[in-house]
């Protein structure tokens, strides 16, 4: 019914607009409205009215430089038309032409019209880009209404990706005040406290972050991750197999299982797991080096040299494959090999690698080969 | 029973009980073997009872002759364990002895002595202590207090074992080869700073002289030297010949950094001196002893020199108040540049010299570190290899030892490290050895190294969720869907350009204008939006063109509408007629109606602003009424404009105006009988009913 709605609004705009754009463009009169020409309650004419839904039904379908231009002439039949400034800015945003959409936001704010709305618009363009500046008007947004939890939600992230975690957390905790069951900041504010190495903290809201949606892998995922920093690796075993449980192709919660079992001395189970991530995701460089890692716990050093040369050949950077490549030839006595692997290993940023290549002499054992 | 007991404490279980067989005629059929087998005996007691020290090395093929012959006999087993115990092959010792307490345990009161050394050789901690216990249950503790000291010695040996082996030591452990090592014993390898040249002492034939030291039945010891090759790789040993080599016994002890300067132990019949020989070119100086504050007349073995050549630490056997004089020590001698000798002999300090022997020292290059061998502190066995440190206020560590498998229950001697800390070499007795002593190369792999594994979380779940929830406001319900659109374009009438003309929207019930615009300058259109169900005067004008009016019914409609316009407009010029269409009158009156005023008004401009032109001002009617009638209404509405305008202060001279009733129609009786429709036919009729002007002179 709704379609069908949409398509006779469509057909009845194409009939009046059609005549229009039947000029050249450069020809093209601008509309006069007559005095005493009848506008609806919000004080929209119906010619802007008509455009408007004009640019909704090519928005619709995408056709976002279309629904530009009949949300401009609705703005321009209606300078004060909210709803088509609000939605030219998303047309906007959709083209990936930000200024134009923080233009029309502004000019919303400006307006009075849902200006928390707006702000945290502008807020969200500058997320990822310029955190500071995303705080700038997610503040903005919360003074405006603060009452929304994805304002103190969103401002919360950019202080995270800022690590300002105590100021994350607090908004996290603003936006579960507003809402208690926002599963997404239970986890995030799981997150901080897991930064502030509150770690008894995260697991509770992390716990919570699953028992509002249980179908949150990442909460699991970050459970199992703080028990495993704390040690207790039954425990994160366990949380991992339960993100498991709600998605059994998630590869990266699996290779931490891995790790979780590499850590509780079960090498053999780590590498089962490992294996798994690789039939899961044939590239993922993390398991073939953590599969290495336990072949040398295992003293399987020939395997472990595999594994990581495997990890290598995926991304030739990888600083921690080089690594223990490096390990695994020293224990199979190719002492030459260890020293060049810690050396690579070395140049990709592992102290550790640099620290062996010197106790190790590998300057002179190179030179010597 | 007590036995039987006895062997399942001590855990001997594989070998089942038996009887030793005595080398009795009774015993034996092979009375020509039993002879030889006796002598081979005899033989082996012989060197066994050399002095001042058994001959084991002599005794054993003559014991294991014997042993081929009868190999269950109690004093035979012991004797070839007794010599094993003594020479190459240690850790054989522990079955011989095993074997003859089997076959008897009453054979020797001691033999748990030798069992528990057997275990101890090999590493096998409880059983030896066992054994120690047991043999200890049988001394006497006031007249063999010595012996119980001695085994409580190595029961803390044994306890030290068992806590340094629980900790291995991360070592590759590599024999340094065949071009270096032989059955012979290899012993007392010395280094250059950088590990490439190496001096080391060994027993072989080839000594110089080819003579043996009868006391051990063993050859004078003899300096060889080897140059490494690649990174494990020796040249073939050589004899670096006289003259530090002699006749005698010639070890190398140590050698100066930079390789220029050697030490050599030399016998000196007993005595046992350290000489100091240097190297010009390939050549080495004849032997030059050291002065006698270092060579006491006691015995010295070891020395090494400080890297910056100002101090030598040496051992000697030199006496101390109130301490055995057997007991070999670390001394340091410093040099004095005046004298151009060494001087100031001191002892290290007790934490470093224990109780029992000290030995085969060595100062890495740092200047700081000493290894050093000693059979006290807490070896597990025999000599093991310490580690010491000076520290900033001249006192040294207490000593380390550096751990199991680099020391072993046997003696670990002679241990060097080379400049890079990693690599070390040192004497051992090994199994998978080549015999005897060798020399091993020791490498530090340190503390394990751990794999480094990654992990990733997703820390924030953020990215997951749609923050974004109003993409989009959605479509409005239009309140008024009777939109009229008036469109249209304005034209010269001639050339039929598009005119950019003034044009007002006149509602004519309201008598009011609703709209003022112009066409477009280049196109001459024009659009505007306006209410549905009235009656719309529009008037056109342009400079230099008569105006254009014309009224028009908009139905009031649900539908969307359309009124096209296409609006010629006409030069000033004589003859030019234009019809006035928004000039209104009561039916059958001809009285101005109020929604006339606006086109009045234009048409009242249109004189102003064309002062010269003359205008006729004509009233018209439809055909319908009398000819009469039409004719006097027609002219009565002609004069009332002609009125207005003379009221608003035209020229009457300029006026004329005549009624011309239903004589001039728009649209004649013909072409509307052929109309369809009372809409079309009215309308027609509309159109004829009309008021006029013409231009009559300019």
């Amino acid at each position: 019914m709704q379609n069908y709605k949409g398509m006779k609004r469509l057909f009845i705009l194409t009939m009046l607009i059609a005549p229009v754009w039947s000029f050249s463009q450069e020809d093209e009169p601008k509309m006069i409205i007559a005095e005493g020409v009848e506008i609806d309650s919000s004080g929209i004419s119906p010619e802007a009215q008509e455009a408007y839904n004009a640019g909704v039904a090519a928005f619709e379908k995408d056709r976002f430089a279309e629904a530009i231009g009949f949300f401009t002439q609705a703005i321009d039949l209606a300078p004060d038309f909210d709803k088509a400034i609000s939605n030219r800015a998303y047309c906007y945003l959709s083209k990936g032409d930000q200024e134009n959409a923080k233009l029309d936001f502004l000019k919303l704010a400006e307006m009075g019209s849902d200006p928390g709305n707006a702000f945290f618009e502008i807020g969200l363009m500058y997320a990822g880009q310029d955190e500071e500046q995303a705080i700038v008007f997610y503040t903005k947004a919360i003074d405006a209404k603060s009452t929304d939890p994805r304002f103190h939600y969103r401002r919360g992230l950019s202080y995270f990706n800022l690590e300002k975690y105590e100021l994350a957390k607090d908004d996290f905790t603003g936006a579960i005040t507003l809402d208690g069951k926002f599963a997404h900041a239970y986890n995030e504010r799981g997150s901080a406290n897991r930064m502030l190495d509150k770690l008894d903290e995260a697991i509770k809201d992390y716990k919570a972050a699953t028992m509002y949606d249980k179908d949150l892998v990442i909460a699991y995922n970050n459970l199992g991750s703080v028990y495993r920093e704390k040690g207790e690796y039954e425990s994160a075993i366990r949380a991992y197999s339960d993100g498991l449980g709600k998605d059994k192709n998630a590869f990266m919660v699996l290779n931490n299982r891995g790790y979780a079992k590499f850590e509780k001395g079960d090498f053999k189970g780590a590498i089962e797991d490992f294996k798994e991530v690789i039939k899961l995701k044939s590239d993922y460089a993390f398991a073939f080096n953590n599969m290495s890692a336990a072949y040398i716990k295992l003293e399987d050093y020939k395997n472990a040299v595999d594994a990581a040369t495997k990890a290598i050949g995926i991304d030739n950077e990888f600083g921690y494959a080089y690594y223990n490549r490096g390990v695994a030839h020293e224990m199979l006595r190719n002492e030459v090999q260890a020293c060049e692997d810690w050396m690579e290993a070395s140049v990709f940023g592992v102290n550790l690698a640099e620290s062996y290549f010197q106790t190790n002499s590998c300057s002179s054992i190179i030179s010597e080969k | 029973m007590k036995t039987l007991a006895l062997l399942f404490l001590v855990g001997i279980t594989s070998f089942s009980i038996g009887q030793s067989i005595p080398f009795d005629k009774k015993n034996f059929d092979d009375k020509k073997g039993l002879k030889e087998a006796e002598s081979n005996i005899k033989e082996g007691d012989k060197a066994m009872a050399a002095f001042p020290i058994p001959n084991y090395r002599a005794a054993l093929p003559f014991y294991e002759a014997a042993q081929e012959f009868n190999p269950n006999n109690d004093y035979l087993n012991f004797q070839i364990g007794l010599c094993h115990l003594n020479t190459s092959f240690k850790f054989k010792a522990l079955d011989f002895f095993l074997k003859s307490f089997q076959l008897n345990a009453n054979h020797r009161a001691d033999i748990h002595f030798y069992i528990g050394r057997g275990y101890q050789l090999r590493a096998e901690w409880d059983k030896a202590i066992q054994h120690y216990e047991l043999h200890k249950k049988r001394l006497d503790t006031k007249k063999q207090l010595g012996e119980i000291m001695e085994v409580n010695k190595l029961v803390f040996e044994c306890n030290s074992g068992k806590k340094l082996t629980k900790e291995p030591v991360r070592v590759w452990i590599d024999n340094l080869g065949k071009n270096i090592n032989t059955e012979h014993p290899e012993y007392g390898m010395i280094i250059t700073a950088d590990a490439s040249e190496i001096y080391f002492t060994s027993r072989r034939p080839s000594t110089t002289g080819g003579g043996k030291d009868e006391i051990i039945n063993d050859w004078f010891e003899d300096i060889y030297t080897a140059r490494k090759v690649g990174r494990n790789e020796w040249t073939k040993a050589e004899n670096i010949g006289p003259p530090i080599n002699t006749k005698g016994h010639d070890a190398a002890v140590a050698l100066s950094p930079d390789g220029s300067k050697m030490i050599v132990y030399i016998d000196d019949k007993g005595d046992g001196n350290l000489y100091e020989s240097v190297r010009k070119g390939d050549e080495w100086s004849k032997p030059k002893r050291l002065n006698k504050d270092i060579c006491s007349p006691y015995h010295e073995s070891s020395a090494w020199y400080s890297s910056d050549a100002k101090q030598l630490y040496f051992v000697s056997e030199r006496p101390i108040t109130g301490r055995d004089p057997k007991d070999k020590d670390i001394y340091v001698a410093h040099w004095d540049e005046k004298k151009q000798d060494w001087t100031n002999i001191e002892r290290l300090p007790e934490n470093i010299n224990s109780k029992y022997d000290e030995d085969g020292i060595f100062l890495h290059p740092d200047n700081r570190t000493l290894y050093f061998s000693s059979k006290g502190h807490n070896s597990m066995g025999g000599y093991d290899v310490f580690k010491t440190v000076k520290q900033d206020d001249g006192s040294w560590s207490d000593p380390v030892n550096i751990g199991y498998p680099v020391n072993t229950p046997d003696d670990d001697v002679f241990f060097v490290v080379a400049a890079n800390g990693r690599d070390a070499y040192m004497t051992s007795f090994r199994e998978g050895g080549f015999g005897d002593n060798d020399l091993y190369k020791i490498t530090f792999l340190g503390p394990e190294k751990q794999p480094l594994l990654n992990s990733e979380d997703v820390l924030l779940a953020g990215s997951g969720v749609p923050t974004r929830t109003k993409v989009i406001e959605p479509a409005v319900e239009v309140t008024r869907s009777q939109v009229t659109i008036l469109k249209g374009i304005i034209r010269d009438d001639k050339t039929k350009k598009p005119l950019e003309a003034s044009i007002e929207l006149i509602d004519n019930e309201q008598n009011k204008v609703i709209a003022e615009f112009s066409s477009d300058e280049k196109s001459g259109r024009f659009l505007v939006s306006i209410p549905g169900g009235r009656n719309y005067g529009i008037a056109v004008k342009a400079e230099g063109y008569l105006f254009h009016s014309e009224n028009f019914d908009v139905q009031q409609d649900a539908n969307y509408k359309e009124v096209e316009k296409i609006i010629d407009l006409k030069k000033v010029s004589v003859g030019e007629v234009i019809v006035l269409r928004n000039i209104f009158f009561d039916l059958n009156k001809f009285s101005l109606r109020p929604e006339s005023q606006n086109e009045l008004d234009r048409l009242t401009k249109l004189l102003t602003d064309n002062p010269k032109i003359r205008i006729e001002i004509s009233g018209h009617t439809d055909s319908r009424g009398s000819a009469s009638y039409n004719k006097e209404l027609s002219h009565n509405r002609a004069k009332a404009v002609v009125d207005y305008l003379v009221d608003k202060g035209i020229d009457v001279k300029r006026l004329e105006y005549k009624g011309y009733g239903k004589d001039q129609p728009i649209i004649t009786d013909a072409e509307i009988a052929k109309l369809r429709g009372r809409t079309a036919i009215e309308d027609a009729h509309q159109e004829n009913r009309r008021t006029e002007f013409k231009i009559l002179s300019n």
